[in-house]
């Protein structure tokens, strides 16, 4: 009764639609809070969170309790309303992002036509929230990390938003269901390898996650932005933060690995609903995991290191994966020469990154000069 | 870069280990036997008493004046079932006080105390400081119940004290010549038989037999080295021992 009068009232429909997302999404940011937290925890040889319910299962629920329970303190000084409001900056931008994803090719909330495009504009936002942050905490660590965010988060969304470009412009659409109909036969990672690399290295530095901490190092500016924030503001910027790692999963799993479509054409018509759900689970937790990985490896780069990286390489071979997508494109070439082509591009790429590193590594030794900049 | 990858690699490889976390209040490491904890008493079994005959010398000694001892007539030795005269009436050791360092069991004539091997000699939190002053029942219990498996001493080794007395005699002579060997650097020579077959002295404790024998066996040996100036430690002891021998293994005859 009641979903037959909710499937008839578009408005009702979608307020349900909301509802689903508004309820799932923190459940799951909970889960990955545990889940990451036993990754890196195996991957540094320790167990992880052990005594909340079986194997720390009930971890995340806990640490939920404590954080809304925790006192919402404002500094003195503070900018007001700056303050308060910018968690809702950060967060707002990434559950709208949420609504134009599909799942799986029927399950999603809004399909839009230039879903791609909607998504690129609506997660770059975000950056707001973290100047706000680091503006209306009156700290300068703070202040020194708000400014951190704006400049890395700005520089590595060129990068990030070209290899997308370079996937809409092989795929002739921004609607993110007909690219992952596209990607029936061979997924994208394997015509756009080197946009694959920048995606995954760009993306690892819009979630601010280590090696790409900068904005948020412990170390150096103690949290960044988020120093003055506690109880339930704090969270909330925490759940933007592993929405927005799920979110750019679930982006890199739809536009490179196929989303939900299995690989060589295991069902033969038409994929049950189940296991394009769990085709899609298991891309996105690949590419969550490979997140977790490099947390757990990687060090922090140096500021200096991480911008040169972006505009001096990352934004200059994601422009050459478009002229060689649109040499392709123009010409009407098969698709299977950008796959040497684009392989290539990568190899170069990380031949010029390899290179570039060992000439740091010889930098200051006497009698030897280089250019003061990293490439 | 090559770095990215080596740091990969070794995140995989940690991975792949076996964690290192041990679940501590639930799983617990197995101490060494040498561990360190706080003091406790042992408790006789034979007699059903404790070893301790209140003498004191151990609150003598103690740096920081942890421990309160008093003294009184033993009652199981005016039942005649021990030897001892006296026995401890109050002991109380104040476990937020003591550093452990370890010189009441060195002093010990008795053997009587010893410092904890077991986690309850480390696991000591209270809510009340008060509540870490032991008295004699909380200082005997471990050794009562038999948590205490193997209490350790230095530097004598398990041979040497009373509360060994499990071991047969082929275990305590052989616990014995390790002890030896380890402090002083000698081995002893194993007689291959036994010689008594029927032994007057068999009443005796098997320790102090098992060093008579040794000592006759070695004698001329460790004459000699004394002649030499032998570089052994205990060459000064060996001839006592020696002189001890001979008595009475001509009791025997």
């Amino acid at each position: 009764m009641s979903l037959v009068l909710i499937s008839h009232n578009p408005w009702l429909e979608s307020l349900a639609r909301l509802a689903i997302i508004a309820l799932l999404v923190p459940v799951t940011v909970i889960i990955l809070t545990w889940v990451e937290r036993k990754v890196i925890g195996r991957l540094q040889m320790r167990l992880g969170p052990m005594r909340v319910g079986p194997y720390g299962t009930l971890q995340g629920v806990a640490d939920t309790i404590k954080l809304l329970t925790k006192e919402d303190v404002r500094p003195q000084t503070a900018d007001r309303w700056v303050f308060e409001l910018a968690p809702f900056v950060i967060v707002v931008p990434v559950f709208m992002a949420v609504v134009a994803i599909p799942f799986t090719a029927d399950l999603f909330i809004k399909n839009l036509t230039l879903g791609l495009f909607y998504f690129v504009a609506v997660s770059g936002l975000s950056i707001v929230g973290f100047v706000m942050a680091g503006w209306g905490s009156d700290n300068k660590y703070a202040l020194l990390g708000g400014v951190r965010a704006a400049a890395q988060l700005i520089s590595y969304e060129i990068p990030l938003v070209m290899a997308i470009l370079a996937v809409a412009m092989l795929s002739q659409s921004l609607n993110l269901a007909v690219i992952v109909g596209a990607q029936e036969d061979t997924p994208n990672i394997a015509y756009q390898s080197l946009a694959f690399i920048i995606f995954a290295i760009a993306g690892l530095a819009e979630l601010y996650r280590q090696p790409f901490d900068i904005p948020v190092a412990e170390s150096e500016v103690v949290g960044g932005p988020f120093v003055e924030y506690s109880g339930i503001r704090w969270s909330m910027f925490q759940l933007g933060e592993f929405v927005n790692l799920v979110l750019i999963s679930i982006l890199g799993s739809l536009i490179f690995l196929g989303g939900w479509q299995w690989p060589w054409s295991v069902f033969d018509a038409s994929v049950p609903v189940a296991a394009q759900v769990a085709m899609m689970a298991v891309k996105t937790g690949t590419f969550i995991f490979f997140f977790m990985w490099m947390r757990a490896s990687l060090p922090r780069l140096r500021i200096d290191q991480m911008m040169s990286f972006c505009w001096q390489l990352l934004l200059p071979f994601a422009f050459l994966q478009i002229i060689i997508n649109g040499l392709v494109l123009v010409y009407d070439w098969p698709n299977e020469i950008l796959i040497p082509l684009s392989g290539a591009a990568a190899a170069g790429a990380v031949y010029l990154t390899y290179r570039a590193a060992r000439a740091t590594g010889v930098r200051y030794q006497p009698g030897y000069q280089t250019v003061g900049s990293v490439l | 870069m090559l770095g990215v990858l080596k740091a990969i690699q070794t995140t995989v490889k940690a991975a792949l280990r076996r964690p290192v976390t041990v679940q501590y209040p639930t799983e617990k490491k197995t101490l060494p036997h040498r561990s360190r904890g706080l003091p406790v008493l042992l408790w006789d079994f034979d007699i059903s008493e404790p070893f301790c005959t209140g003498c004191q010398v151990c609150a003598r000694y103690c740096p920081v004046d942890c421990m309160t001892v008093t003294m009184k007539d033993n009652p199981n030795f005016a039942a005649g079932k021990s030897k001892r005269k006296k026995i401890v009436d109050k002991f109380y050791i104040d476990y937020a006080r003591c550093m452990r360092c370890d010189i009441c069991v060195e002093v010990c004539n008795f053997d009587a105390i010893v410092m904890n091997n077991t986690w309850q000699g480390v696991e000591l939190s209270r809510y009340d400081r008060q509540d870490l002053v032991m008295d004699l029942p909380a200082l005997l219990r471990q050794s009562k119940t038999g948590e205490l498996e193997t209490p350790f001493r230095e530097p004598m080794g398990v041979a040497h004290s009373g509360w060994a007395p499990k071991m047969d005699e082929e275990e305590e002579r052989a616990a014995e010549a390790a002890s030896l060997e380890k402090h002083h650097g000698t081995s002893p020579d194993k007689p291959s038989a036994p010689t008594p077959t029927a032994d007057p002295t068999a009443e005796v404790p098997a320790g102090s037999q098992a060093r008579t024998e040794r000592a006759t066996a070695e004698a001329p040996e460790s004459h000699a080295q004394a002649g030499e100036g032998g570089t052994a430690p205990s060459a000064g002891q060996k001839p006592a021992e020696a002189g001890e021998g001979p008595e009475k293994e001509g009791g025997e005859g």
